[in-house]
């Protein structure tokens, strides 16, 4: 778009700052006589009157006159729109803290001077309000005024403040010319409530009014408003359809809906082709897309694999996810100018077109991508630094389990003193981090069984339980043993796990035995 | 050839705040040779020296360093 900034200082700087769209600076201080004069000839679609607030207190007159001025402009050239900068004055002058008493003191004629021209803009359509204290606020006044620069050639602001205001009213023209993202796509685990479901369980989940809880709830009231605005919302989730659904229909401090999201993917397969599936659904482009995920690795799989979808960093505390989302997703991806009746029926218009549940069909290369992840194992036998987390893991496991045995730290520390069985753990490490031990699977000489086989959750997905049941293939071998043996027991929860040892060469021996299915190898 | 990393900084500053093309500005360059390197052009590139070199001159420096060996000078002189 084409813009015409006008000011009552030198804002030279600003026009490299403001890109993606062309912009043209009024002569310093020509402000009154470019809205007034009949003959006024700017050539642009959108007139910026962007003013310095000490040079416009020191001018009672300009101060007073410039909302009718931008009113009568307004009126008078609907076919144009208008923005205009709200003011922050220095909060002291040698008046010391008179200033702030005075009823005709500078913050008052501030406080004036703001409520007159957002009244301008209330009662006229072509006119928007710039809040430039929104920049005062981010960084603080010491670090965008410069008396150097002004005093050298009446530039007020340091390049942080033309910066940061270029790229708000980049933002800002944008999202008036509808240049905004359109679905905010969202994991749940650690996205949009602390820890883990499938090992924590829905009362164990990070969600309330204190503490760790409040930064997820906080976050989801932020994402409800941009519902509110008419963003869509989708989510994409490794989880079990029924323990998402108990989240969402029984946990008592959920902001979020099942009705609030357009299209819903939970389950095991790759999220690249829930996206993939999602925007055909919804015939839309990727480029409308923005994913939040607070796994590194499922964001590099949607930047390498889906290029146009926008994936913002995750921050690395709860703490920072409300800040975060509205300075990095919020403002960035789906500004809103105004916000209209038909913005909010948006979600119900979407849902009606989206009632494909069927798990997608892949569409990545999978095996490329986990190559690309350089992950690397680290499998022990019978390590004793491992006892409690190897016990923990059977506790809290419980998708990637193919036996959902629990046991204790006593019971794990005897299996490792026994010259009977074997208790392997799984270290994982990849270019984005190290998740530590997140696999465990324990072996039976005497009886040739493998009592416990589990991985966590977190790493679904990356074929690494193959390498540990190889692992455990190979011990077997050496250990002279001509076939194992797995009881499969199934539950409400593992059924990510129901095909695995199928797909590994094993065959059903007994399909019914113990509340299981009996499976074996033979490695002779 | 320039091959001092601060100098070549410094030529690369100016050449890209006056919007001149590379080669135009060398290492006696001052305002009164460039065109572009009026009062405003010169504003831009102290600036640009504060966000560059974390600087700050004052208002007196700023007067002073209108030429390229003078930014030079200045910066040296600030322990860069």
């Amino acid at each position: 778009m084409r813009i015409h900034v006008l000011s009552n200082v030198n804002l030279a700087p600003l026009v490299s700052q403001i890109t993606g769209h062309e912009v043209t600076l009024g002569d310093y201080g020509d402000v009154l006589r470019t809205l007034t004069d009949p003959n006024t000839n700017f050539v642009a679609e959108v007139l910026m009157v962007l003013l310095d607030g000490d040079e416009l207190m020191d001018s009672r007159d300009l101060s007073a006159e410039i909302p009718t001025v931008v009113d009568n402009f307004a009126k008078s050239h609907p076919e144009i729109m208008v923005i205009a900068s709200t003011i922050c004055p220095s909060p002291s002058t040698s008046s010391t803290y008179e200033i702030s008493q005075t009823k005709d003191g500078r913050s008052a004629q501030g406080r004036a001077y703001e409520s007159a021209i957002v009244e301008v803009a209330t009662a006229n359509t072509n006119v928007i309000i710039f809040d430039v204290k929104l920049v005062f606020d981010k960084y603080g006044r010491e670090k965008l005024t410069s008396s150097t620069f002004w005093y050298a050639g009446r530039i007020p602001y340091t390049t942080l403040w033309f910066e940061e205001c270029g790229r708000c009213i980049a933002g800002l023209l944008d999202a008036y010319a509808g240049r905004t993202r359109k679905v905010l796509v969202c994991d749940l685990d650690g996205t949009l409530w602390g820890g883990i479901l499938g090992e924590d369980g829905p009362s164990g989940i990070a969600l309330g009014e204190d503490g760790v809880g409040k930064c997820y709830r906080d976050l989801q009231r932020q994402i409800k408003t941009l519902l509110e605005n008419g963003v869509l919302l989708a989510l994409t989730s490794k989880n079990n359809r029924t323990e998402v659904d108990d989240v969402f229909t029984g946990h008592p401090m959920m902001i979020l809906q099942p009705e609030d999201f357009v299209a819903t993917r939970v389950g095991w397969g790759d999220k690249v082709s829930s996206l993939v599936a999602i925007a055909e659904d919804l015939s839309l482009g990727l480029d409308s897309f923005v994913f939040l995920d607070d796994n590194p690795v499922e964001r590099a799989m949607i930047s390498e694999n889906l290029p146009t979808v926008a994936v913002p960093d995750f921050p690395t505390r709860p703490e920072l996810l409300l800040k975060w989302f509205v300075d990095e997703v919020a403002f960035p991806y789906f500004p809103r100018v105004r916000v209209l009746d038909s913005d909010r029926n948006k979600t119900a218009q979407y849902q009606a077109r989206n009632e494909r549940i069927s798990e997608a069909e892949s569409v990545v290369d999978l095996d490329a991508f986990i190559e690309r992840l350089e992950i690397q194992l680290d499998i022990r036998t019978d390590d004793e630094f491992s006892v409690e987390r190897a016990a923990q893991m059977t506790q809290k496991t419980n998708q990637f389990n193919l036996t959902t045995k629990r046991c204790t730290p006593d019971q794990i520390k005897a299996w490792m003193d026994s010259n009977d069985h074997a208790v392997f753990t799984l270290a994982y490490q990849d270019r984005f981090g190290d998740e530590g031990i997140v696999g465990l699977a324990v072996i039976a000489l005497s009886t040739a069984d493998i009592p416990v086989f589990l991985l966590s959750c977190r790493i679904i997905g990356r074929k690494v339980e193959r390498s540990l049941l190889r692992c455990i293939e190979e011990f077997a071998v050496q250990n002279d043993l001509t076939e194992i043996k797995c009881l499969f027991v199934p539950t409400e929860k593992n059924s990510v796990s129901a095909e695995f040892l199928n797909e590994n060469g094993w065959v059903i021996e007994r399909a019914e035995v113990a509340g299981g299915i009996s499976y074996r190898k033979d490695l002779s | 050839m320039i091959s001092d990393p601060l100098e070549l900084k410094v030529v690369a500053v100016v050449t890209r705040e006056l919007s001149v093309p590379p080669g135009s500005i060398n290492l006696l360059s001052t305002s009164d040779d460039v065109d572009r390197w009026d009062s405003l052009g010169h504003l831009q590139i102290c600036m640009a020296l504060e966000a560059e070199f974390g600087v700050s001159p004052g208002l007196e420096e700023v007067g002073q360093i209108n030429s390229v060996p003078a930014i030079i000078e200045y910066l040296r002189g600030m322990g860069i």
